[in-house]
């Protein structure tokens, strides 16, 4: 017989961390905490790969301007839980929510496409470069005739 | 363009439009066709927001949806106030209407038969596609007949476009667009940024970069900030439009009146003039649009070269229409939810998007209300449209066989596709309907009504294409019966 955990207290305290930060939308939140957030999160997705503070500095100041602003919004959630409760502790509370993968998903991508990644033959061999989001014609992978 | 203030107006105009978008639009470049001495009013609410003014203020228009209506129906409604209206945000999709979407309640027995017919229409699509340099297939006349070749060429497809093609290739299409799939005067082709409402590259077809032929005609006036509040009719016929600027009022007289505002405020313009006909304001419709993923194994996406490359029509008509809508399936080249986030499989997901079309229900729609906005007073999708999308969940697996297919995660329904529809609808009659089949009132012959609000039925696919078809149509008929 499979024996779940139950989740811990500092988990159901994160999520609803999370959610009161949604709902009341007003909360402060500096751009270390969300920097903070960031670099964990890439540090988890993308291990080994070499990404400098100025880069995630960069990026953070960049999605500090993010619209739509739903995604702001639990930007700013996720990051003061991560603060709080460390990025682990987050990714957990949060589980299998289509709203957090939703936001995971779309700053990562944004991340990735803001740098030379899908560029590099090996990402892993030297520093990516932080370029900034692409204004225009930002899928790197779209194929032209007119090319 | 020829901006004029009140006080340059004519004493009267051969025609007076009232509204800037696809509809008015087009009825005019048909109708300078045939009478190019015309003189002609465009009364438009909105400024003139350039390509550039949009780009930099990441809006289409200064004047919010949501500040113009009151909308108590739980979903935004939306829609661009200003010159060009709709191919402003639009995101260019060209496909025609099916011939059945013209015809469902004698082929499968529910909503309206609207009163002409897919080949009526024919000619006036080719026109619309030339005039908007619509790029796509060669063999796309399976779907739509007579369907003559695209001016520019298809966007490139997708691999995964390519693997169902070859399985299903009477089923799987590049879908047509008006987004340029090469350079063509100084306009940059499409490259795949997905932000089509705001291109940053200007590949879009919008009035300003194609239309200019009619805004820039020199016998065409063009007001701005003017607001028409009503239709002023006497024995029979629209006399003039009473409009606002600022806080006075001024009216437009004209022999003839194109009312082309949107589908929440054509009728309200008519309700406001006391002009009626079956439905006015009643019937008010949209498709819902539903978006899935396809977790893939191994297969790389979003190597295609436009935002939306292909579409589907394996659920688009078929005895299924007598109990549930029409399904057009889109497949996404864009990050609609982003990439995956393992290492190394970033790739493998492919977001499809679908339309599903409704049948419009009498019990929604606008009211007066007391103020100086419409009332949008209740909104709600019927089961014809929620079992179509039940049946497609259901048929996604055997649709997208063909592909090494992970999992099939259903994501979200948005809460609007933008298309407004079925307000002002034509028909036969006053008794079934507000217009006729050359988009003219019952009752008042010089009133004639473009856009989505005319349309019988919501029809399967996106409006744009048949909404201008509809008024090079309805231009062509009157100019010819006049003269």
């Amino acid at each position: 017989m499979t024996t779940h955990l139950p989740l811990s207290r500092r988990q159901i305290l994160v999520g609803g961390l999370i959610a009161g930060v949604l709902a009341t939308g007003g909360v402060y939140v500096s751009s270390a905490d969300v920097s903070g957030y960031f670099k964990a999160m890439l540090a988890h997705d993308l291990p080994g790969v070499k990404i400098s503070d100025t880069a995630v500095h960069a990026f953070t100041e960049d999605c500090m301007k993010v619209r739509p602003e739903s995604f702001a919004l639990k930007l700013k959630a996720l990051s003061m839980a991560c603060r709080i409760a460390g990025y682990d502790v987050v990714k957990t509370a949060t589980g299998d929510s289509w709203e957090y993968e939703k936001t995971h998903r779309f700053f990562l991508t944004l991340f990735l496409i803001s740098t030379d990644f899908f560029e590099l033959p090996d990402p892993r061999a030297r520093e990516l470069n932080y370029v900034g989001a692409p204004i225009a014609c930002g899928n790197p992978f779209a194929q032209f005739e007119h090319a | 363009m020829r901006f004029i203030e009140t006080t340059a107006l004519n004493d009267t105009y051969d025609l007076v439009v009232i509204g800037s978008g696809f509809g008015s639009l087009f009825f005019i470049h048909g109708f300078l066709r045939q009478r190019p001495k015309a003189r002609v009013l465009i009364l438009e609410w909105g400024r003139f927001n350039s390509h550039q003014w949009q780009l930099e203020n990441q809006v289409n228009s200064d004047i919010p949806e949501e500040s113009v209506i009151d909308n108590r129906s739980g979903k935004p409604w939306a829609f661009t106030i200003g010159v060009g209206g709709g191919t402003n945000c639009w995101w260019a999709q060209a496909p025609r209407l099916h011939p059945a979407d013209f015809a469902m309640r004698s082929r499968y027995g529910v909503g309206e038969d609207w009163p002409l017919s897919y080949d009526d229409l024919v000619p006036y699509y080719t026109e619309a596609e030339k005039i908007i340099l619509v790029a796509g297939p060669d063999d796309i006349s399976a779907v739509w007949p007579d369907t003559p070749r695209y001016p520019l060429p298809p966007h490139n497809m997708t691999t995964a476009d390519r693997i169902l093609k070859a399985a299903m290739p009477d089923k799987h299409f590049v879908v047509p667009n008006a987004r340029l799939s090469r350079p063509v005067d100084g306009r940059s082709p499409c490259c795949a940024t997905a932000r089509c409402n705001l291109c940053p590259v200007d590949a879009k077809f919008t009035a300003e970069n194609s239309l200019d032929s009619v805004l820039s005609h020199p016998q065409v006036d063009i007001c701005l900030s003017a607001k028409v509040e009503r239709l002023d009719a006497e024995a029979g016929r629209v006399r003039r439009a009473l409009f606002r600027q600022g806080q006075r009022e001024f009216a437009a007289n004209g022999d003839l009146f194109v009312l082309g505002a949107n589908a929440i405020y054509s009728p309200y313009i008519l309700m406001r003039s006391g002009i009626g006909g079956h439905g006015v304001g009643r019937y008010l419709c949209e498709k819902m649009y539903v978006h899935v993923e396809a977790k893939l194994n191994g297969l790389k996406h979003f190597d295609g070269g436009t935002g939306t490359t292909c579409f589907n029509t394996s659920l688009l008509d078929g005895e299924h229409r007598r109990t549930r809508g029409a399904v057009a399936l889109y497949f996404e080249n864009r990050f609609s939810y982003g990439l995956r986030s393992e290492f190394g499989r970033w790739r493998e997901v492919l977001p499809i998007s679908f339309y599903v079309d409704d049948i419009p229900q009498e019990a929604n729609g606008i009211s007066l209300g007391d103020g100086d906005r419409p009332v949008i007073e209740h909104f709600s999708y019927t089961d014809y449209a929620h079992l179509a999308i039940k049946a497609t969940l259901e048929a996604l697996p055997d649709i997208l066989s063909p592909l090494p297919v992970e999992s099939i995660e259903f994501r979200d329904v948005s809460s609007t596709l933008g298309h407004i529809q079925c307000t002002t609808r034509m028909g036969l009659s006053n008794a079934d309907s507000v217009i006729d089949r050359d988009l003219v009132h019952h009752t008042l012959r010089n009133l004639v009504v473009v856009g989505t609000s005319t349309f019988p039925s919501t029809g399967s696919v996106n409006p744009s294409l048949t909404v201008a078809a509809l008024s090079l149509r309805s231009a062509d008929r009157l100019t010819r019966s006049a003269s």
